[in-house]
């Protein structure tokens, strides 16, 4: 009955994006579409990584602490020019900051707060590299403009990313979903 | 050693690219962001190089003292990097450490490739690319190389950077290498 229950809310908030796993060679492309047959099929597909996206009714990760990530944000307001690195980097723009900071108010703190730095390719790219636990490395570059691309390495080398545009009332629990299934919390599978 | 344009740096050498962005660098780490938009660019189509992309770098043979590559590094900030940069350490590895494989992918090394304003220039070489730019596989790239390069942050650490470990010059090697050097010449104008 819970599992019934926990696939239906999941269904609702993950139309729209879609799971990418890959393991060795092989990889797969999953669009979630709604359905609860497509939801069974990121979980058991033989090419998937154990990657499974599920929304509780209400999250339950608490968030980073926004202050001092937006102080680094601001700090890198002095970047929306070519070649700020020296080595002909694209600008930082505003709208990247404006979806950056965004985005950081809802970051969960499942792995403590990451490192970000500004990428030549216009984007902001946060990272978080664990010593202990099966998630090895997770990085989340978001931006240019209004995009974010998670991609993490299991410690057994397994690799997964899931990209999402935009921000709307999903978007939290998209993270919140995806932070509590890298951390293998309880419920989360 | 001498080397010419284009050569593969010998093995004992060091090679470091100067961090502009102290982000870049985060608890003795290279963040993957480092490696962003043309941090890793084409060669000069000029140049012919027979590498596919190439990342700006120094060897440490030819750089100098430790005050010669801060003082280059503070410059590099102050002209090339368009006035406004901080020099915040740099990225390193062995030679020897940079001869490495992708997946099936590409490969990298380091190439001796100097300027004329910096004789003790040297690129990170990329032979191979990734096809298409695919986000998938520049994402499962970026987890690769994250782990590759080491990281030194300045001030206060840059006397970490190794010397290089060359072996002594003799007559006797300088012309063996310059016969070696010509046979892969004589090599290369056969085979093009």
């Amino acid at each position: 009955m819970r599992i019934s229950i926990t696939a239906a809310i999941s269904v609702s908030v993950l139309v729209g994006y879609s799971v990418i796993s890959t393991s060795g060679a092989q990889s797969s492309t999953t669009q979630i579409d709604g359905s609860p047959s497509s939801l069974t099929s990121v979980a058991f597909s033989p090419y998937a990584a154990p990657v499974v996206i599920k929304i509780e009714s209400s999250p339950t990760q608490s968030t980073i602490d926004p202050a001092s990530f937006m102080l680094i944000l601001d700090s890198y307001e002095q970047l929306n020019h070519r070649n700020w690195d020296g080595y002909d980097a694209e600008p930082i723009t505003p709208e990247t900051l404006r979806y950056a900071r965004r985005l950081l108010r809802v970051m969960p703190d499942t792995f403590g707060p990451p490192d970000i730095a500004p990428s030549g390719d216009g984007s902001i790219g946060l990272e978080w590299v664990l010593d202990d636990g099966s998630l090895h490395k997770l990085f989340l570059d978001i931006g240019p403009s209004e995009e974010w691309h998670a991609y993490w390495n299991r410690r057994g080398g397994e690799f997964g990313r899931l990209p999402g545009t935009g921000f709307d009332s999903e978007t939290e629990h998209v993270l919140q979903s995806l932070f509590a299934d890298l951390s293998g919390l309880p419920g989360s599978r | 050693m001498s080397l010419s344009d284009g050569d593969p740096a010998p093995d004992g050498d060091i090679w470091f690219r100067i961090v502009t962005h102290q982000d870049h660098l985060r608890r003795g780490r290279v963040h993957h962001s480092a490696w962003g938009g043309n941090a890793i660019s084409e060669p000069s189509p000029e140049k012919a190089r027979p590498w596919t992309r190439e990342a700006s770098g120094r060897l440490r043979s030819r750089a100098g003292s430790l005050e010669n590559i801060e003082h280059a590094a503070n410059d590099f900030c102050r002209t090339a990097a368009g006035g406004s940069k901080t020099f915040s350490g740099v990225i390193y590895a062995r030679v020897t450490d940079a001869k490495l494989s992708f997946e099936s992918i590409l490969t990298t090394a380091i190439h001796f490739t100097p300027l004329s304003p910096d004789p003790a220039h040297a690129d990170l070489t990329f032979t191979g690319w990734l096809a298409n730019e695919s986000k998938e596989e520049r994402a499962r790239f970026n987890m690769w190389l994250s782990d590759k390069l080491l990281a030194l942050h300045h001030p206060g650490q840059l006397f970490h950077l190794p010397d290089a470990c060359l072996p002594p010059e003799t007559a006797t090697s300088r012309l063996k290498e310059f016969a070696m050097r010509c046979i892969v010449r004589i090599c290369q104008a056969f085979t093009r």
